[in-house]
């Protein structure tokens, strides 16, 4: 591969190839498994592989667009699609994007001329920031959810929805689907933050499911479901804005597909053997590696911008850092949910155990058993 | 023994009238104010349940425990009082607890608005716009209450046995009625009706103490009873919950026997015949075990459409062999008004095979409770709907007296009817091999879309460079518009097909 291209897009070989077939299949395993994306491990592992972060955003979001489309299929005929609330967002979230893909298309070109002349590093630095700064405040606010919890209590906060309907900010829409009531304007303003985060790191689910949940007071299933929704066609319109500015490298897009569309099937089941409380943590563990991985690779960014007087030798050094980071992190969390799902899966028809005694009239005899039956059950 | 449950959004009607005609009939008058106090005396946090759903601010998800056993709670009250012997509830929506007992009659009674009106201005020293308002949202408030507590509309004509409008009806008049009313044999007790009382109390008794108990109060339980046999299931990720269980629920004052199934969720097979050794047995063991739910079985009689001149033959009871429970068997009529020997069912077992279909799915681990419901498909809608465990509903066989084309008639129309009336994914047994299992079809599917997939892959990769030229290359802005509707039409196509073989794969692995 040579001319433009070669600098925009990076050159694929077998090595490479199976190491983006591996963050594909990482990130669809923790998406299954978390409900999101992906795009918090995929993103900054491509940047790691040495793919613009411009077109490592462009490609994921375009990655993400097919397989939301796959995904809200299954969550609407389970009836978890608010599709008047996915509207509403909808409206604001395209104007994100929109601003999102600007902000990008302008500083990868003031990092160095059109399609790749040189680094893009100011785009790179200012993807890595933005990373670094929201899913520092979603993966310490997940942590602190799940360690602050009382035993029993699961159910999520409810503070910030009671306040917000206090302040009485007509025109007030009713949602019937998640059966709540939501102020239009706070509607509009979730849609817009979910569609920059969407356009910027490809994380519009890490903002879009919280603020539902926490914000709008709408159910988790439904959360979830309208989310993937959502994702369908704010991937789609981020897919055809990156695609108009020329970033999509459709070879990556494809090697995320072999990967993830397995990895994902895998981290669903991996969400019915696992508690909520694991699951949570596991999570905010994840998020918060990645989040460390990626603050590695600023100095690397800030050098290349000349904004910090660093021995050019030493960005091997930082990149492979957060490299062997990220790739950790993906790999320990994977291994994790991965050992839930093939445990259970190897022994759930021993651990399926029924406690059941024929006979007898409730007598301590049957209970005795029932007991001995539940704990080879539990001991698996 | 007559139950008669009276539910109005006017505490003061439904107060006179059910103290009226507990008069009448000699028995207890059980008031919706009086099942509050106790519950709370239990300390179930009523209060701020109610004000977190008047308030409609609070997600409802927080407050699912706490109505769980305040449902518990309640039903073990209402159903020690009803086994008692005559009762008299009156309440907002008590009727919903007494859905599953055919010889509860629940009554709705409309209040006479313009006098409910003139009341509440005189009780609370209002004028009329503001009585009128006080009362809008007094009924808004309820019905917020009845949908959290039962997902239903507070007055909705299906959940009653009869309506009763007192704007030209004195209270003395609507007792006599309902006394009368009462006396008919659709409300008196039949051992079936009583035995699904005493299953429905046991299962409140149960649910009531694993929630109250500490070690299996955080745990997410669903809990049935059928003849002393008690089922519960547990979701796999609590499964140290099943040590408990046992112990929480030792000494239980009617259990017989108890079964825990892990389950992440339940599948309902409902069928007036169940076959253990037909093929649908198999393909619905498969689906279940797939997705890690329980089975529970449904076991539904239709009404029979007897035709002129012959004698009605109303439901029989028989015990069933293994003590699951008293089920009615209907005896089914031919052409000639003969009553079918028995000897013809003794291959299913007296109650359909339900007895003998419940064994082996405890045998197999995937038991979740067994019932038995004759009426109309509205009434089963309602019941299935109430119930939010499913996670799908298979249609099996039903209608098994009619002709074989009457019978995939009626058998499609009941699932159009539950698709309309619940939220759950319904289907026939015989789409359930096309939908969630593995043949021949889905070898086909597999084959042409990896096959796709592939040529697609291969394609991409050994065009690598034209491609991508094409796509962002230096002329790349003179065919822009075809560059980009060529991604938005290629991506999703190949994960569609990429997506769907990969799934195929899952399924043929059993891993979905």
């Amino acid at each position: 591969m040579g001319g433009p291209i070669a600098e925009l897009f990076i050159n694929i070989h077998l090595a490479s190839a199976i190491q983006i077939v591996m963050l594909g299949f990482i990130g669809g395993v923790l998406s299954g498994f978390i409900g999101s994306g992906g795009a918090f491990f995929m993103t900054p592992g491509m940047m790691n592989l040495g793919v613009h972060g411009v077109v490592a955003v462009a490609s994921n979001v375009t990655h993400k667009f097919g397989k939301a489309m796959i995904g809200s299929r299954t969550h609407t005929t389970m009836g978890n699609v608010d599709k008047r609330l996915a509207f509403f967002m909808l409206i604001t979230a395209a104007i994100g994007i929109r601003l999102a893909v600007w902000i990008m298309s302008t500083l990868f070109q003031s990092g160095g001329g059109d399609h790749g002349g040189s680094s893009g590093a100011t785009a790179d630095l200012y993807i890595s920031v933005v990373f670094v700064a929201i899913l520092t405040v979603v993966g310490l606010s997940m942590l602190k959810d799940v360690l602050g919890k009382e035993n029993g209590q699961t159910g999520p906060s409810t503070r910030i929805v009671d306040f917000l309907r206090g302040l009485h900010l007509p025109p007030v829409i009713h949602l019937k689907v998640a059966d709540t009531k939501v102020s239009l304007w706070i509607l509009l303003l979730g849609g817009l933050a979910t569609g920059y985060l969407a356009g910027t790191i490809g994380v519009g689910g890490f903002i879009g499911v919280p603020a539902m949940i926490y914000v709008f007071g709408v159910p988790t299933a439904v959360a979830a479901g309208t989310e993937l929704y959502l994702a369908m066609f704010m991937g789609a319109f981020g897919a055809l804005n990156y695609a108009w500015e020329g970033y999509v490298d459709i070879c990556l897009v494809l090697l995320l597909y072999l990967g993830s569309l397995l990895g994902i099937h895998l981290g669903t089941y991996g969400v019915k053997v696992v508690s909520e409380k694991v699951i949570r943590l596991v999570t905010a563990v994840i998020i918060l590696l990645c989040v460390t991985s990626r603050a590695i690779a600023i100095p690397m960014y800030l050098r290349q911008l000349r904004v910090l007087p660093m021995n050019a030798g030493w960005d091997v050094y930082f990149n492979g850092a957060s490299k062997a980071l990220l790739f950790l992190s993906g790999i320990a969390g994977c291994t994790v949910i991965l050992y839930y799902v093939v445990r259970a899966y190897m022994q759930r028809k021993k651990v399926q155990c029924s406690i059941s005694e024929s006979g007898g009239s409730g007598g301590e005899n049957y209970l005795a058993h029932a007991e001995d039956a539940a704990v080879s059950a539990a001991r698996g | 023994m007559a139950v008669v449950v009276v539910s109005s959004v006017d505490e003061q009607a439904r107060r006179e009238l059910a103290e009226c005609l507990a008069r009448k009939l000699g028995c207890e008058c059980v008031s919706r104010e009086q099942m509050i106090e106790r519950a709370t005396q239990a300390g179930i946090p009523l209060g701020k349940l109610e004000m977190a759903v008047l308030k409609g601010s609070t997600s409802w998800e927080r407050l699912a425990r706490d109505k769980v056993r305040y449902l518990a709670f309640i039903m073990r009250e209402a159903c020690e009082q009803a086994m008692k012997g005559n009762a008299v509830y009156h309440g907002r929506s008590s009727h919903m607890f007494f859905q599953a007992i055919p010889h509860a009659l629940k009554v709705l009674v409309v209040p006479d608005s313009e006098g409910r009106l003139r009341q509440t201005m005189q009780r609370l020293n209002l004028d009329w716009e503001k009585g009128k308002e006080y009362i809008r949202k007094l009924d808004e408030d309820m019905e917020n209450w009845s949908h959290f507590l039962h997902g239903v509309t507070l007055t909705s004509p299906d959940h009653f046995d009869m309506v009763l409008n007192l704007k030209n009806m004195g209270i003395q008049s609507a007792s006599a009625f309902l006394c009368s009313m009462v006396q008919s044999p659709e409300f008196q007790p039949t051992p079936a009706s009583l035995a699904a009382l005493k299953n429905q109390w046991l299962a409140a008794q149960a649910r009531d103490r694993l929630m109250r108990d500490e070690r299996t109060g955080w745990a997410d339980l669903n809990v049935t009873a059928q003849g002393g046999r008690i089922t519960t299931t547990y979701m796999p990720g609590q499964s140290h919950v099943a040590r408990e269980i046992p112990a929480v629920l030792s000494g239980l004052e009617g259990a017989d026997h108890l079964v825990c199934t892990m389950a992440t969720t339940n599948i309902l097979w409902v069928a007036e015949i169940f076959n253990p050794s037909a093929p649908l047995y198999g393909q619905i063991m498969d689906v279940a075990r797939r997705w890690g739910a329980a089975l529970e079985l449904m076991r539904f009689i239709a009404p029979s459409e007897e035709p002129k001149g012959e004698t009605c033959t109303g439901p029989e009871l028989t015990p069933n062999a293994c003590g699951i429970g008293q089920v009615p068997v209907p005896k089914t009529s031919d052409s000639t008004g003969w009553i079918h020997d028995d000897k013809e069912e003794e291959g299913q077992g007296d109650d359909g095979g339900l007895t003998l279909t419940a064994e082996r799915l405890i045998e197999n681990n995937l038991f979740g409770g067994a019932s038995t419901m004759s009426g109309r498909t509205d009434g089963l809608a309602n019941v299935v709907r109430s119930d939010h465990r499913y996670s799908l509903v298979v249609v099996g066989d039903v209608f098994t007296s009619k002709s074989p084309s009457l019978k995939v008639r009626l058998k499609r129309e009941m699932a159009g009817t539950l698709r309309d009336r619940i939220t759950v994914p319904v289907i026939t047994g015989e789409e359930l091999q096309e939908r969630f299992l593995f043949g021949k079809r889905q070898s086909a599917q597999l084959m042409v879309f990896a096959a796709a997939a592939v040529v697609l892959f291969l394609v991409v990769f050994n065009y690598q460079e034209p491609i991508l030229q094409f796509l962002a290359g230096p002329e790349w802005k003179s065919w822009r518009i075809v560059a980009t509707v060529g991604i938005a039409l290629f991506v999703p196509l190949f994960a569609y097909l990429y997506g769907s073989a990969s799934g195929l794969i899952f399924k043929l692995m059993k891993f979905r």
